[in-house]
Order: C-alpha cells, then sequence, then structure tokens
C-alpha cells in the first residue's frame, strides 16, 4: 500500500514536469499560421493530463493543470493565467466525464478533440469576459476546426503510446512485487 | 496503483463513438464557415470596443486611411483593411492577427480589453455588444 503511495508520487512528479516542460516548449515551437487564431497551441500537455486522468484519476489531471496556470502565471503574467485556469478547468472537467468512457465506446481520439475543444472555449468564454464582448464568438470556428486538428494529433497520440507505457509500468510493478 | 488494463495490442483503435463524435465537430465547424459566406455585404464598418464599449465605428473604404489610439493600443486603417500597430501587452497577439478585412473577422488585445471586429453594412444594430 505504501509502496503504490510513493510510486504515484514519483509518477505525478514526472508527468508534472513533462506536462510544464511540453506547455513551455509548445509556444516556441508553433509558427505563425496566418489563418489561424494568434496564440493558439497545439495542446501537448494535454497528453499528460489525459495520463494522469487515466492512471490516477481526476484529482490528478487538476493538480497538473493548476500547476500549469501557475505556471502560466510565473512565465506569461496574469492575463495567461486567467486564460490557461478558464480553458484547464473546463477541459479537465470535461476529461474527469469522457475518461469513465475511454475503452467502452471511445477512445482517446476523440476524448482528445473534446478536450481541446473545451479548452479552446474556456479560454473564449475568459477573454469574452476580460474585454467585456462577446464579439470574440467570430473566433469559434477557427477555434473549433484548430481544435480537432491538434485534438486529433494528441489523442491518437495518446492511442498509441498508451498500451506501450501501461506494459511498462505493468512490468516495473511484477518485477518489485 | 489503479491502472487500467485492458487491452495488450500496440494501439487502441478507434471506436465508433470517436467517429460520431468528430464527424459531428466537423459538421459543426464546415457550417460556421459557411454561415458568413451566405450573408454577403457590400460595405464593412470596423467597430472598435474598448472595455466593452463602442468608441469608434469607421467605415473600411479602399482610400481611407486612419491611425487610431485606443486604449493601450495603436490601430491602423488602410487599404480597407484594420490591424493592430502597437500594444503594450507581452504577447502581441493582437498584433500577429493581422489584417483583418473580412466581416466578422476580429481582433482582440486581451489584456488591454481592447476588440476590433468587421460588420457588413446593414448590420446597424450592435445586438452582440455586452455591456
Amino acid at each position: 500500500m505504501k509502496k503504490t503511495t510513493v510510486n504515484k508520487i514519483a509518477l505525478l512528479g514526472i508527468f508534472s514536469a513533462l506536462a510544464l516542460v511540453l506547455s513551455f516548449i509548445e509556444g516556441m515551437l508553433m509558427p505563425d499560421i496566418p489563418f489561424m487564431p494568434p496564440g493558439a497551441k497545439p495542446g501537448l500537455s494535454n497528453i499528460v493530463t489525459m495520463l494522469a486522468a487515466s492512471f490516477f484519476g481526476f484529482g490528478s489531471a487538476m493538480y497538473i493543470t493548476l500547476l500549469k496556470c501557475m505556471f502560466a502565471f510565473a512565465t506569461r503574467g496574469a492575463t495567461a493565467a486567467v486564460m490557461s485556469f478558464c480553458g484547464g478547468l473546463l477541459s479537465t472537467l470535461g476529461l474527469g466525464i469522457l475518461i469513465k468512457h475511454e475503452g467502452k465506446s471511445i477512445s482517446f481520439f476523440s476524448i482528445g478533440v473534446l478536450c481541446a475543444a473545451f479548452h479552446n472555449f474556456g479560454q473564449l468564454a475568459a477573454s469574452c469576459v476580460i474585454t467585456g464582448t462577446v464579439l470574440l464568438i467570430n473566433y469559434s470556428k477557427y477555434l473549433l476546426l484548430f481544435a480537432i486538428i491538434t485534438g486529433s494529433i494528441t489523442g491518437l497520440m495518446l492511442n498509441v503510446v498508451m498500451p506501450r507505457l501501461q506494459k511498462i509500468l505493468k512490468k516495473e510493478q511484477g518485477l518489485k512485487e | 496503483m489503479k491502472l487500467i488494463l485492458k487491452k495488450q495490442s500496440d494501439f487502441i483503435g478507434i471506436k465508433k463513438g470517436d467517429i460520431l463524435i468528430v464527424a459531428f465537430l466537423l459538421a459543426v465547424c464546415t457550417a460556421l464557415f459557411i454561415f458568413p459566406i451566405l450573408k454577403s455585404n457590400d460595405s464593412k464598418t470596423a467597430v472598435i470596443i474598448l472595455d466593452g464599449e463602442v468608441v469608434e465605428t469607421v467605415e473600411l473604404l479602399p482610400q481611407e486611411s486612419k491611425k487610431l489610439e485606443v486604449g493601450n493600443c495603436v490601430l491602423i486603417i488602410e487599404n480597407g483593411t484594420v490591424h493592430f500597430e502597437e500594444a503594450s501587452c507581452p504577447d502581441k497577439l493582437c498584433i500577429k492577427s493581422g489584417c483583418l478585412s473580412n466581416v466578422g473577422d476580429t481582433a482582440a488585445c486581451v489584456p488591454n480589453k481592447v476588440v476590433v471586429t468587421i460588420e457588413g453594412k446593414n448590420k446597424n444594430n450592435y445586438d452582440m455588444v455586452a455591456y
């Protein structure tokens, strides 16, 4: 019982570090695509959030999301933190519900797409509140298109990575026991 | 540790639910892109909003050239387009939005609460602005 807790803490630490690094570098990797909403990012750290939700449940995913939000506050300022929080909160809440159905009728593919969409609309809502106008809803078509593209990439990546990770973690546990 | 172990295949296949969800989202997305094309407008107006209030409306004419200072941002209107020239925010996303020329195009500087959107002529009432 104790060992699993230590395992969980260690893995969660690695996941958190991964999420922070991914969210930091994806901003640099992103080229300025002209017709895409500026500031749109591939959401690679959502892979880690989905992993955490799948391995340890909703609470751990939320923990990583909040950590990312604090990281955004430290590196990119208050507005970025509010945007990160609103997007992250909505997408993680959605993730918490969707992850329960994973493997039954849906795979990580659509979870990734839906989480990306939730994230984008959380951010859109936040920016609407900050600027005090709902006119930003004009962005929604680009945000939705972008969510489908990036969500597919992260989701399909997890579809491929997940079985391997599970195998490794299972083997590791088996060796120790 | 509670691991979800169901399959040991090399990758998780795409399920029926996935296709339904993504197809639905794609349909919504396509509709959102097609809908504005159906509404044709001959003349365009740039609406500039600062902190939720319309501060300036400028008709976009090909020969019109104008420099506007709104809040902490500088906007340039030229050749029937409008774009952010300068902004005090750290990320400069508003400037990266580029030139707006079509009805429905919107650019925003969220930290400075400045929003620019292009509306068609027939829409005189700003029923989408929340005060």
